[in-house]
């Protein structure tokens, strides 16, 4: 070949330049460092262990260290592979687990199929109180082999791998449990971190498990969990460097926070407002009354004003707008229009409104200022609202009683997968649905297809219907989004925030793969 | 002296048993159930879940059963297990409580160790300047509700000057230095509150002791002012101001509340406010008898700290 020099010179060129950029990149991307402790300061005062009762967001996050499910999230939120290796589904009601070879508990006895069956029994027990115990009714698990274990459905269920995801679906050991430790305040799990230290509802220390099943994980040495449940404490601590990371940044700090110079905010909506109905109580049963609320509220102001602009309107289904299954023409069928809300309270034989109690959980701004600004909006529209301030345990004790009319109440999403809408509004739900004895035939034939179909596509089709009917039966009013921020200085990185159902788990999927730079 | 404190511990069982049959009832009549905001949102609905979860903590048996096992419970040390963690409540009180105290002792010794000498202040220097300053300071301290200073505390020397944290504790076995700082600022937000109350009473006693005759009497045989105001109208002046102390410092102890959210303090009155939301019955109950119990303990040390200051007490109660 004849030697061209201008296009050796070219190359060359192009082969440096392409040398440079891939160093600088490499060195723009600090690669992780080993050890280190990070300090994490929650709102959530833990006060049980018990890897299958649901306590609240910092107990989702110590869990998900310290134990590991079947299978579990990435920081994408893609669901990846953990006790459980592959799976395969042979059928549509049955799904087969090939379990790792060689892990370990923490107390060094290594982990059985036997285990696995002995933890989803735990959960389907009654006495144990689990949080998962209705969406794994009807679910039967064998042990196949010395690492297999074979799960059957009563009914073929899409939604199965996304609830064995859930940290609240940990295998523990059988041989421990059987042992009768106190559950709620020791843990033996397999998870990247070890429990070493536990004061309920004031802190916890986690250290490194130098046998996780991933190798090379975690980076983090240890990890402080403070509970602090007072927010002015818990901001103050992170702005004097006293933690390294906090999560519920309030909602007046969000934007403050995000301008001191050495501290980032990640925030993303991961639960939403809603008004409940008593609908089988008179006049909530009435659709048109029900829907007139929703066109009553002034969504824009209850997000400027509660959340300080972190709360983005919700006028249709509450679906994330990046999800596969969000239906943009449902978006925005409750825009605020009271005028059309009088004329369906009109049509509904209340032409000059009517009085009710409503019930709102006292102990969060977010809470008392909604219903203040709804108080406000329905009082426009001739309907007067009287505000019965509330303790979370009366209220809860209300709503299993369904003594109330309407109440404010906050959702943190519970699964990735649209048959959360189940449990949000199916008639055996005993969220909402069952202790006021609410049932629509339409929406749980829905429902029930739904779970049970597996394609994609068909899905979308089945849940977009399931929309379509929560919009026209509109059993609760959605009010907004609300946005879960977590804060941290600048030296904390490899944390991925997620929103939606994930929201809440999001440090602990991130937190094998964090470091403090 | 014997006899007089033998009455006054059986007096004391009584009226601890009265008030600890007054929180039973009240606790069992607060709407919300404990079982409940344990299962959570979900299985908390569920009847059957509810009802194995009420026979295996206890709370299914008759309430005067319940009474009766938790009152002899106490009488024997054992203050049942936290329906929350299932742990001992002795263990967490015997934990928690030591912290608010110390709370408690570092506060009266900031309100002691400033009041008294602003007192003294005041009472001198009455109707001149010196006096009305020292006044005006402590009325400033008692005026300012605790999370008012406390939180201008957490502004000024831990947001400006970064010289202590903001909050949060330490074990004093596993760093002593940062947990003698980590007291440092809640113990001065209720030392401030508490110190005008001393000061205040501190001047009005000495300015009252300070004219009586026997201090002239001192002066006439030739004491300086400073030693007949310190030797002689001084001691006299502090037993109603020791009285006050002792029956403020007892409300100290529910007081520190507010102070234990403020500072991320995990102490008794935390504890007991995290119980009552969560209903938590137990530890409520333990919590309360733990606070009953140092009640009328600080009683008896006041009357005893009375006795020794003043020979008076002791001869008339003899």
């Amino acid at each position: 070949m004849k030697f061209r020099p201008v296009q050796f010179v070219a190359s060359l060129a192009i082969v440096l330049a392409c040398g440079v950029l891939w160093l600088s990149s490499a060195a723009a991307q600090p690669a992780p460092k080993m050890g280190g402790t990070l300090r994490y300061a929650t709102v959530t005062e833990v006060a049980s262990l018990d890897p299958h009762v649901y306590v609240g967001s910092a107990w989702k996050v110590l869990i998900e260290a310290i134990y590991s499910p079947l299978v579990g999230y990435d920081t994408k939120g893609t669901i990846v592979p953990r006790i459980a290796e592959r799976w395969e589904t042979p059928d549509a009601k049955t799904t087969i687990f090939h379990l790792r070879k060689g892990v370990t508990f923490h107390d060094g006895t290594p982990l059985t199929a036997e285990d696995v069956k002995f933890s989803l029994e735990r959960i389907l027990d009654a006495k144990t109180g689990a949080t998962l115990r209705t969406n794994l009714a009807g679910v039967t698990v064998s042990v196949t082999g010395p690492s297999t274990v074979k799960v059957e459905t009563a009914a073929p269920n899409a939604a199965l791998l996304s609830v064995l995801a859930l940290p609240e679906a940990a295998i523990v050991s059988k041989k421990w449990i059987d042992g009768g430790p106190n559950v709620k305040v020791q843990a033996n799990g397999t998870g990247p971190f070890v429990l070493k230290a536990y004061e309920p509802s004031v802190r916890a220390m986690l250290g490194r498990n130098p046998n996780y099943f991933i190798k090379g994980q975690p980076y983090l040495d240890t990890v402080e969990f403070r509970m602090i449940k007072s927010d002015d404490a818990r901001v103050n601590a992170l702005r004097t460097n006293a933690v390294d990371m906090i999560d519920f940044v309030p909602w007046k700090d969000i934007d403050t926070l995000r301008r001191a110079p050495n501290i980032v905010v990640d925030s993303s909506g991961g639960a939403f407002m809603n008004l409940w109905f008593n609908a089988t109580k008179k006049p909530y049963n009435d659709v048109r009354v029900r829907q007139a609320f929703a066109y009553a509220i002034d969504r824009d102001a209850i997000s400027k004003a509660a959340f300080f602009g972190h709360g983005t309107p919700i006028e249709g289904p509450p679906t994330a707008s990046d999800s596969p299954f969000y239906n943009k023409d449902l978006a925005k069928t409750y825009k605020y229009d009271p005028a059309r809300a009088k004329a369906l309270l009109a049509a509904a034989g209340y032409p000059n409104g009517f009085d009710f109690e409503f019930l709102v959980f006292q102990g969060l701004g977010i809470y008392t200022s909604t219903a203040q600004i709804v108080q406000a909006n329905l009082k426009d529209v001739g309907i007067n609202a009287k505000i019965q301030l509330v303790e979370f345990a009366d209220l809860l004790d209300r709503k299993n009683k369904a003594n109330y009319d309407v109440m404010v109440y906050g959702v943190s999403m519970k699964l990735t997968d649209p048959d959360a809408y189940a449990y949000y509004l199916g008639a055996d739900s005993t969220y909402w649905a069952k202790p006021i004895g609410y049932r629509d035939d339409v929406l749980e034939e829905l429902l029930s297809a739904g779970r049970s179909t597996v394609d994609l596509e068909n899905r979308k089709v089945i849940y977009r219907k399931v929309e379509q009917r929560v919009m026209d039966t509109s059993p609760w009013v959605f009010i907004n989004f609300r946005e879960q921020a977590q804060a941290y200085n600048n030296k904390v990185r490899g944390y991925s925030h997620l929103g939606g159902a994930l929201n809440e788990s999001s440090a602990g999927i991130s937190m094998p793969v964090m470091w403090m730079q | 002296m014997l006899a007089y404190l033998g009455h006054r511990l059986v007096a004391a069982a009584l009226t601890l048993t009265l008030a600890f049959a007054v929180v039973f009832a009240a606790i069992h009549l607060l709407p919300g159930d404990p079982v409940t905001m344990l299962l959570g949102e979900q299985a908390g609905a569920d009847p059957e879940v509810v009802q194995k979860m009420r026979v295996r903590l206890g709370l299914d048996r008759p309430l005067i059963e319940q009474f009766a096992s938790s009152l002899t419970g106490i009488a024997t040390g054992d203050l049942g297990k936290s329906l929350r963690t299932g742990e001992p409540v002795f263990t967490d009180v015997i934990v928690r409580l030591p912290r608010s105290l110390e709370l408690i002792a570092g506060g009266l010794s900031i309100a002691v160790l400033l009041g008294i000498p602003l007192g003294i202040a005041a009472a001198k220097g009455r109707g001149r300047f010196s006096g009305t300053a020292a006044s005006v300071i402590a009325i400033a301290g008692f005026s300012a509700p605790v999370f008012v200073s406390g939180v201008i505390l957490v502004i000024v020397f831990s947001l400006w000057l970064n010289l202590l944290p903001s909050s949060g504790f330490v074990e004093f076995a596993d760093d002593p230095l940062m947990h003698l700082a980590c007291l440092v600022l809640p113990a001065t937000a209720i030392g401030i509150n508490f110190m005008g109350v001393v000061a205040r009473m501190t001047r009005a006693s000495l300015a009252d002791t300070m004219t009586k005759e026997y201090v002239r009497l001192a002066r006439a045989k030739g004491l300086s002012r400073q030693a007949a105001v310190l030797y002689h109208a001084l001691p006299n002046a502090l037993v109603p101001v020791i009285t006050i102390i002792g029956i403020r410092a007892g409300s100290l102890l529910g007081g520190t509340v507010i102070v234990e959210a403020l500072f991320d303090w995990p102490g008794l009155s935390s504890m007991l406010v995290s119980a009552v939301f969560a209903r938590d019955y137990p530890v409520i109950q333990g919590s309360l008898v733990a606070i009953f119990a140092v009640f009328v303990l600080i009683g008896l040390a006041i009357d005893i700290c009375q006795g020794l200051v003043d020979p008076r007490t002791r001869e008339t109660a003899a």
